[in-house]
């Protein structure tokens, strides 16, 4: 399994919810950790089942589980909070102060708009990704169960021509400022652009947008782990997962199937049922993956992989190539 | 004896008023379109259509808030677009 970690900077893991996504994040980077990797894990998912798996509490910073292992969470709304405060701030300098109330209703309405959540978390990913790519050589990102994981990663691509399209549209708005001015008999052209606070935000939201673009295409550096188990709809997710990551040029480091059967007693009906079905799944990813992307398995402890002892034993065993 | 100097001067002026303004004005009413087109993409949800990027050009009202009363009246909207932010 060391090759899934080897060499890679930030690891994705997604999947169906319940498929063992933070289990097998942790799993990672206890590894990755053992080898003095200096890993972060990060939780983007609301269930913070990382919390659970530590048995210790995790916050928006990166918190020391082992000497080379930390942890952080990602809290949208308290990410939507910090960022509308932020803006509430700049919008009662200009407003006057009987609109205080009028400000407030409309930023709590923006918090619950469709998108804004994602927007958040994918910023705070941003962030991270920035911030912390240095000081970390190995980033593990615990993602939200499938539709959430791919809508995410597909932010830069959803973002990226809008933003670009202001950009566009506001260097229109200078050229047009600088000729009525021109115009004027005055000739500092470029003078509204230097200080037009809009145009700057804009450009530092493509400049982002477009580091991360960059981060998420490196094969080098960067990897896609869908996890999944040996049953019929997670596997069918997993491989309409891998179609689309492939699709949009993702790179895929493999697909880990978690919570594999042990040899079932002889004669008994119902394990030996369970097993054959299992192997039935387990063939039709690796029939399907066959040759693309390695499939890894792990297997199902007698109790629950919580805390560091139960997350040394499990490790994924490479199945297939 | 004609004042050379002022009629010069007066043709001057008449010719300021009937081509460089129509031309300033024109111009102005460039700028202005560009910048009520620039307001409209960035704040697209205002008028109920869907903007995927609201939520990172909310960042951007205080710098129009100024202008925001002019823009929505001349985007036909006779009250303020925003439930609840009344700037008129």
């Amino acid at each position: 399994m060391k090759e899934l970690i080897t060499g890679k900077k930030i690891l994705f893991l997604g999947g169906k919810g319940g498929v063992g996504k933070s289990t097998t994040s942790a799993v990672l980077a206890y590894q990755a950790a053992a080898q003095s990797i200096n890993t972060l894990i990060v939780s983007t998912d609301p269930a913070h089942s990382t919390m659970d798996i530590w048995g210790k509490r995790i916050h928006d910073r990166p918190k020391k589980l082992l000497p080379f292992l930390s942890a952080m969470d990602i809290d949208s709304r308290e990410e939507m909070k910090q960022y509308l405060r932020r803006v509430r701030q700049q919008l009662l300098e200009v407003v006057k102060p009987d609109m205080t109330g009028a400000v407030d209703r409309h930023l709590n309405m923006v918090k619950h708009a469709p998108g804004s959540e994602e927007a958040a978390i994918f910023d705070k990913m941003v962030q991270i990704l920035l911030e912390y790519q240095h000081e970390y050589d190995l980033i593990i990102f615990d993602t939200a169960p499938t539709g959430h994981t791919l809508r995410l990663l597909s932010m830069p691509y959803i973002l990226e021509p809008f933003v670009k399209n202001l950009v566009r549209q506001r260097t229109r708005v200078h050229q047009a400022q600088g000729g009525t001015r021109a115009f004027a008999g005055r000739d500092d052209n470029d003078g509204d652009r230097r200080q037009d606070p809009v145009y700057e935000h804009l450009l530092q939201r493509l400049e982002r947008i477009k580091q991360v673009e960059k981060i998420f295409m490196d094969r080098e550096k960067t990897a896609f782990i869908p996890v999944t188990v040996a049953e019929a709809l997670p596997v069918q997710e997993t491989l309409r997962l891998v179609a689309q990551l492939s699709k949009q040029g993702f790179p895929i480091g493999g697909v880990i199937v978690n919570r594999l059967l042990p040899d079932p007693p002889d004669g008994n009906r119902f394990w030996m049922s369970r097993k054959t079905t299992e192997q039935k799944w387990l063939q039709e990813l690796q029939i399907r993956l066959k040759g693309k992307y390695p499939v890894y398995g792990m297997s199902l402890l007698e109790d629950d992989v919580c805390g560091v002892e139960r997350v040394r034993q499990v490790r994924p065993q490479i199945l297939s190539t | 004896m004609i004042d050379h100097k002022s009629v010069v001067k007066k043709a001057g002026q008449i010719f300021d008023e009937v081509f460089i303004d129509r031309y300033r004005r024109s111009l102005l009413r460039e700028q202005r379109n560009l910048e009520d087109f620039f307001a409209l993409l960035c704040f697209a949800e205002l008028l109920g259509l869907p903007n995927p990027i609201s939520y990172y050009t909310i960042e951007l009202y205080p710098y129009f808030y100024e202008d925001f009363h002019a823009w929505h009246k001349r985007m036909g909207m006779e009250h303020s677009p925003l439930a609840g932010f009344p700037c008129c």
